[in-house]
């Protein structure tokens, strides 16, 4: 195997550990061998495209499909929604009594809130497709 | 499989399959040569597909190979996959040929 080649796999090997473990663990080798067939000789840096897009899907799966659920998913939901509450109630105390400024920082945390509530709902309580653990395909 | 149809890129991963068992990057060229060069399939999709299609059991691993040191894993249809590729190709060309046939009644008009 030339320099370059190994270069190129290497970098592409990087990119690949963005997937999620299980997948990486039954599909890198796979998909390392697609991209490198894919590549012309001498190349040392993966495509730009082919770089986004295994950033993009990796991290897709990183978020839609997590590999270990959650172990109580009600428990923590209900305390993102006591949370969530919390957050109001705590800025608008802040507002009345004058601190805007520290009314809109602990208002900031909000979304990310709302975001990582959602995140429970939608791989532990109504996980869209798993991904196999299955390591023999 | 979805009532709606499916997408180009599913389509075109299932053709390819059709004509027998092929790897990851058999599948790209085979793909991007039907499409006649429209369509060339990067990999990160091709692997979210390739799981999807595995998920709802479309295709299937027909073998493994070791070149160059190098994986090569082949997918081949599976059974379910030949019926729903079937559905689908069938569902498709009912469409052209209504839209070929009321060209044709229409061609005059519009020419």
């Amino acid at each position: 195997m030339t320099d370059s080649r190994q270069k190129l796999e290497q970098r592409y090997r990087w990119l690949l550990s963005l997937y999620p473990k299980t997948f990486r663990e039954t599909r890198r080798e796979e998909m390392l061998s697609t991209l490198l067939d894919g590549s012309e000789q001498g190349r040392t840096r993966p495509r730009a495209d082919e770089a986004v897009n295994v950033v993009g899907n990796a991290l897709r799966m990183q978020t839609l499909h997590s590999e270990i659920p959650d172990r109580h998913p009600f428990a923590l939901l209900m305390f993102r929604a006591v949370l969530a509450v919390w957050i109001i109630v705590a800025t608008v105390i802040l507002f009345s009594v004058g601190l805007w400024v520290w009314g809109l920082v602990v208002l900031a945390f909000f979304p990310l809130n709302a975001y990582l509530a959602d995140r429970i709902v939608r791989r532990s309580i109504r996980p869209g497709r798993a991904i196999r653990t299955d390591r023999s395909l | 499989m979805a009532k709606r149809g499916m997408q180009e890129a599913t389509f075109l991963i299932l053709t390819a399959l059709a004509g027998g068992a092929q790897h990851g990057y058999g599948i790209i060229a085979d793909v991007e040569q039907i499409s006649e060069q429209r369509v060339r399939l990067k990999a990160g999709t091709l692997y979210a597909a390739l799981d999807r299609l595995r998920d709802d059991g479309l295709i299937e691993v027909d073998r493994e190979e070791i070149v160059d040191s190098r994986l090569r894993r082949y997918y081949r249809l599976t059974a379910g996959g030949v019926s729903t590729l079937g559905d689908e190709a069938a569902r498709l060309g009912g469409h052209v040929q209504t839209a070929l046939s009321r060209l044709q009644v229409n061609g005059g008009m519009a020419g």
